[in-house]
């Protein structure tokens, strides 16, 4: 295999790694956001009560 | 915990239902592995079939084991009895156990019999080997099978929770069995043996150790 | 200040950057400082970071081991949130083991997947704790699924020297690959082995950070529900 092609499967690997990654991330971050609304909201629902 | 191993082995002896489902599910997918293989290839894919065929008829069985003693009851009074945990554990397993090895006997007669395996002129060793299978199956199964009765999902539950884990039992275990049918001795097939028991052991110990700590109702 | 209040403030605070740091050096290693393998040319550079994707995942397994059984002999939900974090994140790495080790083999073996005895362990060790995760979706508050949870995670752990051994077993009856040793047997280069540091380094700083990340997410979703809990039966 010439080495052009390898090293587009180096590249390739790579790419996966940080995509993975960066998609970990991503869900953490949402999760997170999705708390933060539930916070807020019962913020919101404590108030209305006291 | 020998009156509960003997109750169950008494109710099972009795109604004979787990053991008479199990034989006949088995005899149903050794039939369709029957029509899938060419003959010739039967000696090398037996072990194989063997293994396949139990594990998928024996978490049925085990779970239905657990579903009836759930549906009257008796598991909760079980449960409230001062007895050891772990020894409940320990007399499931051998009931259980005690059942698929019967029902291995039965298998083993079949596989004879339909594709026209050989049977080694020591059906003990095979017997053996296959038994200390047997025995760290049984102990995953009854650890795990408390569950999978109460989820909606459970007939999927019990193999997805099981299998991956067993994966070494499978493995050395037809190839130990693959030994034995070929004409080898225990001591051919002394790697494989050796891990079967470690895996027993180990999983045995495990499972009398946390079964405590999962049937906390 | 109290041990876990000085542990999140490292955590919040000095890990990120730690650990971008830490991941910015061990790439330049990686591309820069290490040398070509003799056999295999640049493609071997993945290496660097496809075994320490599976240390990592190893890590990950081991810690959720650890809490799963803290949370069985002791209890707590911290010891089940932790266990959860570290399979999430274990799992995060084991799929990278096996997307990275099919591209390494595709161009060194000629085919995408091989029998290999560390791939196949790491095939079955995802599937055991993918399994986990599809158990513990049934259920989120039920405490029985959580135990049931902690029992599969240590089991799976327990089983994963028989695993090996078995797989390396089946291996050595049936190898039709011809396996050219990967990585650990061609270290020869010393620059090799500090890019290697240098990335586990790295990559022990990510997984403390994403393991915390993700267990501080659970923590708080936890915490949420039992305040949901106590606003419902305030109103009633």
């Amino acid at each position: 295999m010439s080495t052009p092609d390898r090293l587009w499967f180096l590249f390739a690997a790579y790419s996966a790694f940080w995509l993975l990654l960066a998609g970990f991330l991503i869900h953490l971050g949402r999760r997170h956001r999705a708390l933060d609304r539930d916070v807020r909201d019962l913020e919101s629902r404590l108030d209305r009560i006291s | 915990m020998w009156t509960i191993l003997q109750k169950d082995l008494l109710l099972e002896l009795r109604t004979r239902e787990a053991l008479s489902a199990l034989v006949v599910l088995m005899l149903l997918i050794l039939l369709t592995f029957t029509f899938a293989f060419d003959p010739a290839e039967a000696a090398t894919a037996a072990p194989a079939v063997l293994w396949v065929t139990f594990v998928f008829a024996g978490l049925l069985a085990v779970q239905r084991t657990f579903l009836i003693e759930r549906e009257n009851g008796s598991w909760y009074g079980l449960l409230l009895s001062p007895i050891d945990r772990g020894a409940i554990f320990v007399a499931k397993m051998t009931g259980n156990l005690i059942v698929l090895a019967i029902a291995q006997v039965v298998l083993l007669a079949l596989l004879a019999l339909l594709l026209g395996v050989e049977m080694p002129r020591a059906p003990l060793a095979l017997f053996v080997v296959n038994g200390l299978g047997l025995v760290g199956f049984s102990a995953l199964a009854t650890l795990f099978a408390a569950l999978s009765v109460r989820l909606r999902a459970r007939e999927m539950l019990l193999p997805l929770l099981v299998l991956p884990l067993l994966v070494p039992v499978v493995i050395c275990a037809v190839e130990a069995s693959r030994v034995v049918l070929a004409g080898g001795g225990a001591a051919d097939a002394g790697a494989w043996l050796r891990v079967l028991a470690t895996f027993d052991v180990i999983f045995t110990v495990a499972g009398w150790l946390l079964f405590e700590q999962l049937v906390q109702e | 200040m109290s041990l876990r209040a000085r542990l999140a403030l490292v955590a919040e605070h000095v890990l990120p950057f730690a650990a971008t740091a830490a991941m910015l050096a061990a790439l330049g290693c990686v591309f820069l400082y290490a040398p070509n393998e003799r056999m295999q040319g640049a493609v071997q550079r993945i290496f660097y970071f496809h075994v320490n994707c599976a240390w990592s995942a190893f890590l990950g397994f081991f810690v959720a081991a650890g809490a799963s059984a803290w949370y069985l002999w002791r209890g707590g939900e911290t010891a089940d949130q932790l266990a959860q974090a570290a399979v999430q994140v274990g799992m995060l790495f084991c799929t990278m083991v096996l997307v990275t080790g099919p591209i390494w083999a595709r161009p060194i073996w000629g085919t995408w997947w091989t029998w290999d005895p560390r791939l196949t362990m790491t095939v079955i060790l995802w599937t055991i704790f993918a399994v986990y995760l599809v158990l513990r979706s049934m259920g989120r508050d039920d405490a029985e699924i959580a135990r049931y949870g902690a029992v599969l995670a240590l089991v799976g752990v327990l089983d994963i020297p028989l695993i090996m051994v078995s797989v390396r077993l089946w291996r050595g009856m049936h190898p039709s690959v011809i396996s050219a040793p990967k990585g650990q047997g061609g270290l020869e280069d010393p620059r090799m082995v500090v890019t290697l540091l240098v990335a586990l380094a790295a990559f022990v700083l990510l997984f403390l950070w994403l393991l915390w990340r993700r267990f501080e997410t659970l923590r708080l979703r936890d915490a949420i529900r039992r305040v949901e809990d106590r606003v419902m039966e305030a109103r009633a």
